[in-house]
């Protein structure tokens, strides 16, 4: 570090020290917190009996079917959630750019599942969606002849519930953010593109999309890391059933903290869950740069 | 001047020195005085409030209950034990903690305090006393606070009807009546369901933790048990297996979505007339006759739940649901604390009045009281069979640090006989697997 630098930091330390030391109290000591708690046998029933195991909650988290069953709902949750919400959103985005007669009403009305609160967002879908009897979804397929499974009572049926869920609360949010991409995509490009003969499709895969695909990748960002992390609308809906087939990883650490009090070995998990959430960001994150979107994350 | 500058440092550690002397009697006075209990932030908390200023007067204690989340009450009382820091004079004890804390030394033996105050249970319901004992010891641990059951709650007008009667017997060969026994149960279950009809034979929840509530308590009614007093994991046995066919021929009966109902669908098939029958803690039996929350009002029958034929009890079996408030062994006044609760539920009168409040019943003169009987109608029929399903249908559900692990397994077990991945033979012998892990190192 230069002569000048160093006197650079030095006049900014005391004017950043407030919220260094705020970040430091609620962020970072946490975080180590629970990296240090997670090499102890440490059970909240015998918080006396606290012992240093080392690497032995993850090793014990790696040969467990309940954890490893958790891990690979969790991906496959993650990975079509956010496959539909990002495609249906783009989707809907690109419905709502051309100027129509009630235009803002229907971008209002889109929005509205973002704007419940997760747990309202849970019981809707769990009462009035796809309850066996009563809800809509079966109603609506028993008008066109089919008889409608009990969704959140089977394995996959429930997976597909908790993914149908996410996927009707997120949406509107890539929407939202797809939307002002698009809007500023400038316009004569498209046109010209249209003038030379272009189609919509082309216009829109080979124009559009490379135009906006540093917000995209932020956007696809911004889902893996919210519903890799989802809890509230999962447990409201499942509570992680039937028996642990919707057992996300957030469900897994939930249970094992505070149903079965074992704190070290629920900081292992909270751990592993934080390194593949940041590993996937640094993948996308990458991958941005590399197709020349780093203007996003350099700045 | 050399002096001086001696003098005052002196002086000033002269008055501090005073000030702790005095602050410290205080703070002893003060401690000597108060009871801090520690509760769940519910109604039944809160019904205890009018009372604490007739016990101050009465006696000079002050009684603070602080009411917290279930979950914040546990962290707040396991870490505070752990290390002794003596915030609480009287905690509720959840059936979920009670092992962890007796096995840690955590709640003070009371046998002493229920002889010095001559403390009475014989007017209370077996569940409630149930829970205050630890696998069967002889040292009791706490006072009854809350216990409830479930019952058998049945549409009247399908069993009184003449022409369903006479359906039945021609298909069954006996008499339509309130089911005794479990395989009358599952023939009456099998009669009434009509989806067409938009009717099924039973529901019963099977969500989350409902799951082992369900699987568990059928073992236990065919005379099966987890574990025995060694230990010895013995859930795979003929009386489970039989428990775990009959329940899988149950789900035939109920609404295709019970694995995922919590606790308010079946009451909610129930009160719509769309089950004929359910099973339901005895809280939930006072409204399912409630004209104000039922279509079914005054249609709705009660009965405990039935026995199954070869186990020789002479009811079914199901958990208790509730808690017990003890004394923990770092309590600053434990005498005061149990002062307080021999004055409130050592006392029939008192116990009637906090129930009127919004309290729980736990004593039979309550739920026999002519007041408490006059709040509903239908309560002199619910009463009676809740009476007797607290002290013959309950049973304490596994209390052992381990339990939770110990339920999962049996979750994870009976909830891939629900989703038809494996045969009760099968899922029982996994069963078994997985809780002789867990508890290996009891052995």
């Amino acid at each position: 570090m230069s002569l000048k630098n160093h006197n650079h930091w030095a006049k900014a330390l005391p004017y950043l020290a407030p919220a260094l030391i705020a970040l430091a109290v609620i962020a970072v000591y946490p975080m180590f917190y629970s990296l240090f708690s997670s090499m102890f046998s440490w059970n909240l029933h015998q918080p006396h009996l606290r012992q240093f195991v080392g690497f032995r909650n993850y090793i014990d988290l790696f040969t467990s079917s309940r954890f490893l069953n958790s891990l690979q709902v969790t991906l496959g949750y993650s990975v079509l959630s956010v496959a539909l919400s990002m495609i249906l959103g783009f989707i809907t985005a690109l419905l709502i750019q051309k100027p129509f007669w009630g235009r803002g009403l229907v971008r209002t009305l889109l929005i509205i599942p973002l704007i419940i609160p997760p747990v309202v967002a849970g019981l809707l879908w769990r009462v009035f969606m796809l309850e066996p009897d009563l809800g809509l979804v079966n109603y609506f397929l028993s008008v066109i002849g089919i008889q409608g499974p009990a969704w959140l009572a089977q394995s996959r049926t429930a997976f597909l519930g908790i993914v149908i869920a996410d996927v009707w609360v997120y949406t509107p949010f890539v929407m939202m953010i797809m939307d002002a991409a698009l809007d500023g995509v400038p316009e004569n490009v498209r046109e010209s593109a249209f003038m030379d003969g272009a189609t919509y499709v082309q216009v829109t895969f080979y124009i559009v999309l490379p135009m906006i695909r540093a917000i995209a990748m932020f956007t696809l960002l911004f889902r893996f890391t919210t519903v890799f992390r989802m809890f509230d609308i999962i447990y409201i809906m499942t509570t992680g059933g039937p028996g642990f087939a919707t057992e996300v990883l957030s469900i897994f650490s939930y249970n094992t903290a505070l149903r079965m009090f074992r704190m070290g070995y629920a900081n292992a998990s909270v751990i592993t869950m934080a390194f593949i959430i940041s590993l996937i960001a640094i993948i996308i994150i990458k991958i941005t740069q590399r197709m020349g979107g780093s203007r996003v994350w350099d700045k | 001047m050399n002096m001086k500058k001696k003098v005052l440092p002196i002086l000033l550690i002269l008055m501090f020195a005073a000030s702790m002397v005095v602050y410290g009697a205080r703070a002893q006075e003060e401690a000597r005085e108060e009871v801090v209990v520690g509760a769940l932030a519910r109604q039944i908390s809160s019904a205890l409030l009018p009372f604490l200023d007739e016990f101050e007067q009465e006696t000079g204690i002050r009684v603070t209950i602080e009411q917290h989340s279930a979950d914040a009450l546990h962290d707040k009382m396991m870490l505070g034990a752990a290390s002794k820091a003596g915030h609480f004079d009287i905690v509720y004890v959840s059936p979920s903690w009670f092992g962890a804390m007796v096995e840690n030394d955590y709640l003070l033996p009371l046998n002493d305090y229920y002889e010095k105050y001559n403390f009475d249970l014989d007017d209370f319901v077996g569940a409630s006393v149930d829970m205050c004992y630890y696998e069967g010891g002889s040292e009791i641990w706490a006072v009854p606070y809350v216990a409830d059951t479930k019952v058998l709650m049945y549409r009247i007008d399908l069993f009184e009807s003449a022409s369903e009667q006479q359906a039945f017997k021609a298909r069954y060969g006996y008499d339509l009546q309130v089911p005794e026994t479990t395989e009358q149960l599952r023939d009456m279950a099998e009669f009434f369901t009509r989806p067409d009809e938009g009717l099924y034979g039973y529901g019963a929840p099977m969500m989350g933790a409902l799951n082992w509530v369900w699987a568990l308590t059928k073992i236990w009614t065919y005379g099966g048990n987890i574990y025995d007093s060694d230990y010895n994991v013995i859930i795979n046995s003929p009386e489970s297996l039989k428990a775990w066919q009959w329940a899988e021929q149950m789900l035939s009966y109920m609404p295709a979505g019970v694995l995922a109902w919590e606790y308010g669908e079946h009451l909610t098939y129930m009160t719509q007339g769309r089950l004929a029958m359910t099973e339901g803690y005895y809280q939930f039996g006072v409204t399912v006759n409630d004209p104000d929350q039922s279509d079914m009002a005054g249609n709705i029958g009660y009965a405990v739940l039935p026995r199954a034929p070869e186990s020789g009890f002479a009811t079914g079996k199901h958990v208790i649901g509730g808690g017990s408030l003890g004394i923990p062994s770092d309590a600053q006044n434990p005498d005061a604390a149990f002062t307080f609760l021999n004055w409130m539920f050592g006392d029939k009168d008192r116990a009637l009045v906090w129930y009127l409040n919004g309290g729980a019943a736990t004593r039979s003169s309550v739920f026999e009281s002519e007041e408490v009987l006059a709040q509903a109608s239908w309560l002199e029929d619910l009463h009676p069979i809740a009476i007797r399903s607290l002290d013959e249908v309950a049973v304490s559900r596994p209390v052992i640090p381990e339990a939770y692990m110990v339920l999962d397994a049996i979750i994870d077990g009976w909830s891939s006989v629900g989703l038809g991945n494996q045969t009760p033979a099968s899922a029982l012998a996994q069963t078994e697997r997985e809780i002789a892990r867990i508890l290996a190192h009891r052995q």
